[in-house]
This record gives C-alpha cells, sequence and structure tokens, in this order.
C-alpha cells in the first residue's frame, strides 16, 4: 500500500476548473465482518468516463461513495488529482467542494426552492456573493433546460427533472470530478432519457465522471471504459465496446445476459 | 337481514348525538347559576380585576414564557446534537440530564434553583434569571427529545448531499437539517410552549414581589385578599387559553406554509 509521504493536501484552483484525475489502488472496505471491496483498484483519466456495472451488492455504489468519503474505506488509497483522499490529514470538505455527487434519490433540499438548492452551498461554502451564486445558478439550470423552475419547489418537479436540478447543484459548485450514483435508477422510465442527455453533455464537455449504472446503452455509447464489479472486486475492466460487447469472463457475460436479456430463461448455474 | 349497514350506521350516530344533548341540557338544568355566577363569574369581581391582569399577570406570563422558552431552545439544541454526538461522553452526559430533568417534577427544580443553589454556591440570582434557569432546565429536557426525533426524520441523504457539496458536519446541521427538523418538530414544540405557559405559575414559590405576579399568583391572591370566590381564577384561566390558543392557530398556520413551500411529494 502506497502512503504519501509529502502533505498533498492543497487548496483547489481558482477559477474554471480542470477535470481531475482518479487513482483508486488496493481499496478494502467492510462493515463488520463482511468484505465489501476486496482489494479494488482502478483508474480514471482527467475527462474520462468510467461506468461501474455489475449485480447489486457488487459493492459499486460503495466504490464511489468511498472516493468522496461518504464511506471511509479500511485500506487502500484514493487520489483526486494531487490530492490523497485517504490521507487521515487530508482537509475533507475542501475535497468535495471539488467533487460532484449526483444521488439515486436525488437528495434536493425539499424546504428550499430550486434556486437556493443551487445558491446555498456556493455562498456556504465557496464564500460567493448572492448576484455571484445566482448568476452561476441559473447559467447551469439553462444547461440542464429548467431555466423556468427556478423559483419552484423541488416537490413540484417530476423525478427526472429533480434529478436535473441535482445535477445542476453539483455542476455550480465547478467541480473537476462527477460521481454519479445510479442517477436513473428511481426514475419513472420516460424522464430516463433526459438525465441521460445531460450526462451525454457533461462528457462530451470533458468532465471526469464515474457512473454508477444499470443503462447499458449509455454505458456503452458513453463511457470511455466500462468496468464490471462482483463480489468486492473488479472482474473485467476495459473499453465500453469490448466488456459490453464481448465480455471475457463468465460472470460478466451472465450479468450482462440478464440485463440486456431480462425476460430470458434464466439458467440455475451461473 | 332487515338493516342495512348504512342504516345501522345512522342510527348509531343519532343515539349518538341525542345521548350529547341529553348530558347537556341535564348539566346545564342541575347546575346552580346563582352561585354560580355569584361566586365563579362575578361580573363585577371580574371588573376589578382590570387592568393588572392584563398589564402585569398576563404580561408577566408572557414573559417568564418566553424566556423560559429561549432558555429551553438554546439549551435543547445543544443537548439533541449532544445526543447524537459520536464522542460518546457527550452523548451520556446529554442522556443523564434528559432523564434526570425530565424525570423530577418542575416544582422541585424551582425549589432547587431558588433555595437550594443559593445556599450552596453563596449566590443568589435576580428572580428573572432564575425563572429563565428552573423554565429553561426543565423544558430543555423535553425539547432535546423532540428535536433529536426531529433530526432523526430527516433522511440521512439530506445530510450526504449538503456534506458532499463541501458543508463541514456544523453547516450541514445548521443550515440543512435544522431547518428541516424544525418544520417536524413544531407540533411538539407548541406543546412545549404551552406547558411553559402553565409552569410558569410555578414562579410564586421563589417569592414575588406584586410586580411579579403572573396569572395564577395574581388570581390567588386576588380571592384570598377579598374572599371573592373563584372567579378571579376562572378569568385567570380565561387569560391562559388567550395565550395558548393563539399560539396553537399560529403553528398550524406555520405548517400549512411549510408545507405549501415545500410542496411534498
Amino acid at each position: 500500500m502506497i502512503k504519501s509521504t509529502s502533505t498533498s493536501t492543497s487548496a483547489a484552483p481558482v477559477g474554471e476548473a480542470h477535470p481531475a484525475s482518479v487513482t483508486i489502488d488496493g481499496l478494502h472496505k467492510s462493515y463488520g465482518s463482511l468484505d465489501v471491496l476486496k482489494g479494488i483498484s482502478l483508474d480514471v483519466a482527467p475527462g474520462e468516463v468510467v461506468c461501474l456495472i455489475g449485480p447489486s451488492g457488487s459493492g459499486k455504489s460503495t466504490l464511489l461513495r468511498c472516493v468522496n468519503l461518504l464511506e471511509t474505506p479500511q485500506k487502500g488509497v484514493i487520489r483526486v488529482g494531487d490530492v490523497e483522499v485517504t490521507d487521515p490529514d487530508v482537509d475533507i470538505d475542501a475535497v468535495r467542494r471539488r467533487v460532484g455527487m449526483v444521488f439515486q434519490q436525488f437528495n434536493l433540499f425539499p424546504n428550499m426552492s430550486v434556486l437556493s438548492n443551487l445558491t446555498i452551498a456556493q455562498r456556504k461554502v465557496l464564500g460567493r456573493s448572492d448576484a455571484e451564486a445566482k448568476k452561476v445558478a441559473l447559467h447551469n439550470l439553462e444547461r440542464v433546460g429548467l431555466s423556468d423552475k427556478a423559483d419552484n419547489a423541488p416537490g413540484q418537479l417530476s423525478g427526472g427533472q429533480q434529478q436535473r436540478v441535482a445535477i445542476a447543484r453539483s455542476l455550480s459548485m465547478d467541480p473537476e470530478l462527477m460521481l454519479f450514483d445510479e442517477p436513473t435508477s428511481a426514475l419513472d422510465p420516460e424522464t430516463v432519457g433526459d438525465v441521460l442527455a445531460i450526462m451525454r453533455d457533461l462528457a462530451r464537455e470533458g468532465m471526469t465522471m464515474l457512473v454508477v449504472t444499470h443503462e447499458m446503452s449509455f454505458a456503452r455509447d458513453v463511457a470511455d471504459r466500462v468496468a464490471f464489479m462482483d463480489g468486492g472486486v473488479v472482474v473485467e475492466e476495459g473499453p465500453a465496446q469490448e466488456v459490453i460487447g464481448a465480455p471475457q469472463h463468465e460472470r460478466t457475460k451472465t450479468f450482462l445476459s440478464r440485463v440486456l436479456n431480462p425476460t430470458a430463461v434464466d439458467h440455475p448455474e451461473s | 337481514m332487515a338493516m342495512t349497514a348504512r342504516k345501522r350506521a345512522q342510527i348509531s350516530r343519532g343515539v349518538q348525538y341525542g345521548l350529547l344533548a341529553v348530558i347537556v341540557v341535564a348539566l346545564v338544568f342541575i347546575a346552580d347559576w346563582n352561585t354560580l355566577i355569584s361566586r365563579a363569574l362575578n361580573p363585577s369581581v371580574m371588573a376589578q380585576q382590570f387592568p393588572e391582569i392584563i398589564t402585569v399577570a398576563l404580561k408577566n406570563t408572557l414573559i417568564y414564557t418566553a424566556l423560559g422558552f429561549a432558555a429551553g431552545m438554546s439549551g435543547g439544541i445543544l443537548l439533541a446534537l449532544m445526543r447524537l454526538s459520536s464522542v460518546a461522553p457527550y452523548r451520556w452526559i446529554a442522556t443523564l440530564y434528559i432523564e434526570l430533568f425530565r424525570g423530577v417534577p418542575a416544582l422541585l427544580v424551582f425549589l432547587a434553583l431558588g433555595f437550594g443553589v443559593p445556599l450552596a454556591f453563596q449566590v443568589r440570582f435576580n428572580n428573572l434569571v432564575t425563572v429563565m434557569l428552573a423554565l429553561g432546565l426543565v423544558s430543555a429536557a423535553y425539547i432535546a427529545e423532540s428535536l433529536r426525533a426531529g433530526l432523526q426524520a430527516v433522511p440521512k441523504g439530506q445530510y450526504e448531499a449538503a456534506r458532499s457539496l463541501g458543508m463541514t458536519h456544523a453547516r450541514a446541521m445548521f443550515t440543512i437539517i435544522i431547518p428541516q427538523a424544525l418544520r417536524i418538530v413544531l407540533p411538539p414544540l407548541t406543546n412545549e410552549v404551552i406547558l411553559l405557559a402553565k409552569d410558569s405559575s410555578l414562579v410564586y414559590l421563589l417569592g414575588m414581589t406584586v410586580s411579579q405576579y403572573e396569572l395564577t399568583k395574581f388570581g390567588r391572591e386576588a380571592i384570598s385578599g377579598t374572599g371573592a370566590g373563584l372567579t378571579p381564577l376562572v378569568l385567570a384561566g380565561v387569560c391562559y387559553l388567550i395565550i395558548t390558543i393563539p399560539l396553537g392557530l399560529l403553528a398550524r398556520y406555520f405548517e400549512q406554509r411549510a408545507d405549501a413551500r415545500s410542496a411534498r411529494k
């Protein structure tokens, strides 16, 4: 296990954010006697989109949540850009400022307007003025096509719209890396496309993205690389077309055939 | 069967209305209205209570309640956060405090503060400070438990979203979690203010000057001074309702406003 020798904690860069890389090396996470991650290593280059796929309980979400320390791994190293996130002395709030997170359940603040959802962290965390925060927020609402919803309450929006607001909220912090934890799993099927379209735009703009998803067509079309996880390890990893189109491992094949063809008769083995 | 379920329900409801009417009528006839009015609702005695019952007694009850609530709310927030702290001794202290002050009658806390503390520490607080402390110490325990329940009722994802945006623990609590918890605890908190308004009657234990009388003491003094029957206490009771009923309405208004604003799913 690599141990950082210097104090690598640095302040977030000023102004326009540059996409950051992610390096994960030998990551272990367990809850009591339950091993969820058993030595994960994964690299994401700046501007790269990596999708994590795999059955539920495989550790995908836990891995994602380790990157911004919503979960604390027991062993291993995670770097975001030049900052070692797993360094015990790291300023975790400074890291999270640079890392956007989009949740399955959106987690918008229900007691605030859409606009306030986007401005509150800008003002309280980044110290931006009201006017500046509002300008950034409106710009990002426009990016997700919801400029007309600024004064609405989150509860008045559809699930897909709420998720787009959640993405805009993260973008308002000018992140260098975006984490998506099953962003479309809680959505009605007809709103999934809008959310994926925005993620597609983001990928095209060069954002570094780590995406846990069950949307295989999105993974195949948008991701640069796909990592298939099962049982707390990365079973197979490579270019999206290869992993999804021509998987090498038996477990990957079984999983993909089930996901891509859910009505097929299940074979008892696997 | 001859009767439908609907018919039976109608008859049952008719019987219930009838019973209620009989009881009310019976009470009206049984009551000795002459005595009742002269002893408990005597207009001339009532007139003597004004304006002091408003300008002194009602005002003081409001002041004591407000002071008690301010202290109780501050202490309650602190205790609730301590109960949820990751530092074990904080949790123990908060739990111990809550169990102690929730379990001991407010009367004993007043006596302890009014007489025990001055003896033990050779300090004598101003009455207003003692009132604030006594009411605050007791209500903090109840408020803390309500707040804790409210804080825990806010979905975990709200905290994670706030932290993911770079907020510190304290910032996330105060800007995201606590405002949402307050909406949840508004009904029990309203209860607490109403209890405080009534508990403020215990202030008499501390020994008050006339200008410090609150509603209950004011009413009792009026009785013992003049042999005025129960009228002053009835009037005091009405004054408590003047405080508590609008408070209930105000709380309901805030609840509806918060719900309309967030248009919860």
